[in-house]
């Protein structure tokens, strides 16, 4: 997760010390000069959900899946999170507000000293459940719009579902709740882009999560929906036009991107095409401090039925099951040699992706989509950055000598 | 250290100190297949998670895709028959109820 409005915006104001995780939907600052030591564990609560995305990583449909784990289970999964020291937990699903245990599991991650964090369509998002979830200590809610009302109700696969979101994102703002927009870029809606930001801005939604298209679940029978990589680049940089320009005019809107670690080169590029030498630099040490994709190290996901994934999208493949072996153990075990291997992939990236210039910032980019063009150390196939630029810079700064940032 | 630990535990347990885990669905997209290793001929077979497909040649592709630059055998055996015994306990399943 790449904040960019904290990169090109908010540098200069920031003298050090920024936190900055893998998870998007919490509403932390995110920069830090130390590398996060535990992943940010996405729960995906259960399989059932009142909407049908097309491009659902979950799988998600109108049924709840056997086996989902009990309020009980879920609890000790807590208590082993808790006790590993996991930052963050967010809940998800399928649409998470479908169980009527939500708020006591977020009640109790609290109470263990968890960031509870909420991911959702926000169409059952009332007032009464804005409420109760943030007396139960949720601190974050992040809502996914993807599109302006006619291609995002086209793409959840029910009309009206915009209008519901904008509902619930109004009824968690009153609440009182830290909200903001999660949007799946894909080649349909990216021309939506600016005008969904500013529609959102209008109701006061501050933080806008970009997420690129990654494949697994009912994402990988969209691949070809993708954006190609030109146009990828185009609606990274309308991310970081629209950044720069709300700040120029005084709203100090928060932007992010996850998803292709791509994007810390080209931010590195631009910042240095539109800001200069020394800030491009400065954004490079950050975004070095922050360690590239995250992988295997500091996302994690579970699943409805306790399967434990390399990341909430990377869904075919589990490293065990937390009814078997709690979940510090299987993310511990390192004997586990793919989980070994992208800890310490540096020396293993194949390609392009080996002699780059930007893998100390990029670590090769979604090692799902590299999965999906042939094997876990390929490159991406979604890196859209140009021979030249792979090339340089050829004095990367952060490599050697002055590691901080002032 | 773990191997060292998981043996010094085995010596001192007693079986019924192992539960099985309840046979919950271990997917709802496919059948679940357990994934087991060998590196070198004469390494030991190690479990290394799961892949979810729809029959043994397609688990086999997956696991290939994500192990084949480490592992010289594969083995796959399907979740819904594999029977796990574990001294770990996650509490009180759901039941008949849905979660
Ligand atoms: S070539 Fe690989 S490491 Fe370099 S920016 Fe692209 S995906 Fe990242």
């Amino acid at each position: 997760m790449i904040s960019v409005s904290k990169l090109l915006c908010g540098l200069d104001a920031e003298s050090d010390g920024l936190r900055y995780d893998a998870a998007a939907d919490s509403s932390r600052d995110q920069i830090t000069e130390q590398k996060q030591q535990r992943p940010v564990v996405v729960w995906n609560l259960t399989k059932q959900c009142n909407l049908y995305c097309s491009h659902c990583y979950a799988a998600a449909d109108t049924e709840t899946a056997p086996g989902e784990l009990s309020t009980a289970e879920g609890k000790h999964l807590l208590d082993d999170l808790a006790d590993f020291g996991i930052p963050v937990v967010l809940f998800s699903g399928g649409e998470p507000l479908v169980r009527d245990d939500l708020e006591e599991l977020v009640a109790y991650a609290a109470d263990r000293g968890i960031r509870p964090v909420l991911s959702t369509n926000g169409t059952l998002l009332t007032e009464e459940r804005a409420e109760s979830l943030r007396e139960a200590g949720l601190q974050y809610a992040g809502v996914s719009v993807d599109g302006l009302p006619e291609r995002n109700d086209e793409f959840r696969g029910e009309e009206g579902a915009f209008d519901a979101a904008v509902r619930g994102i109004e009824n968690s703002l009153d609440a009182g709740l830290k909200t903001g927009l999660r949007y799946t870029i894909t080649e349909a809606n990216a021309p939506d882009l600016p005008d969904v930001v500013d529609l959102l801005h209008d109701v006061g939604v501050d933080r806008f999560c970009f997420y690129h298209l990654d494949y697994g679940g009912r994402g990988a029978d969209i691949s070809n929906l993708d954006l190609s990589p030109a146009d990828t680049r185009e609606a990274v940089r309308t991310v970081c036009d629209l950044t720069r320009e709300y700040h120029e005019q005084g709203e100090e809107i928060e932007t992010l991107l996850v998803g292709n670690y791509a994007d810390a080169g080209f931010l590195v590029e631009y910042a240095r095409e539109e800001l200069g030498d020394t800030q491009a630099d400065r954004i490079h040490r950050y975004l070095e401090a922050n360690g590239g994709d995250p992988t295997g190290e500091r996302i994690a996901d579970v699943d409805y039925q306790g399967n434990v994934h390399l990341t909430q999208f990377w869904q075919g493949y589990s490293l065990g099951n937390v009814r078997d072996r709690p979940f510090s153990e299987l993310w511990s075990d390192e004997t586990n040699p793919l989980l070994s291997g992208l800890r310490d992939r540096d020396d293993r990236l194949t390609g392009k992706c080996a002699g780059c210039g930007y893998q100390s910032i990029c670590r090769g980019g979604s090692r799902l989509r590299a999965l999906s063009a042939g094997g876990p150390f390929d490159p991406d196939p979604k890196c859209y950055l140009t021979e030249a630029e792979r090339s340089g810079p050829a004095d990367a700064p952060g490599g050697s000598g002055d590691a901080h940032a002032d | 250290m773990g191997t060292f630990c998981t043996e010094a535990l085995a010596d001192d347990m007693d079986p019924e100190d192992r539960t099985r885990v309840r046979d919950a669905p271990r997917s709802a997209t496919g059948r679940e297949w357990e994934v087991f290793v060998r590196e070198d001929a004469d390494g030991a077979l190690q479990h290394v998670g799961s892949v979810t497909a729809g029959d043994a040649d397609a688990a086999h592709d997956r696991a290939s895709d994500l192990f084949g630059w480490t592992a010289r055998d594969v083995w796959l055996c399907p979740a819904d028959e594999t029977r796990r015994y574990t001294a770990h306990t996650l509490g009180e399943p759901a039941g008949g109820e849905s979660a």
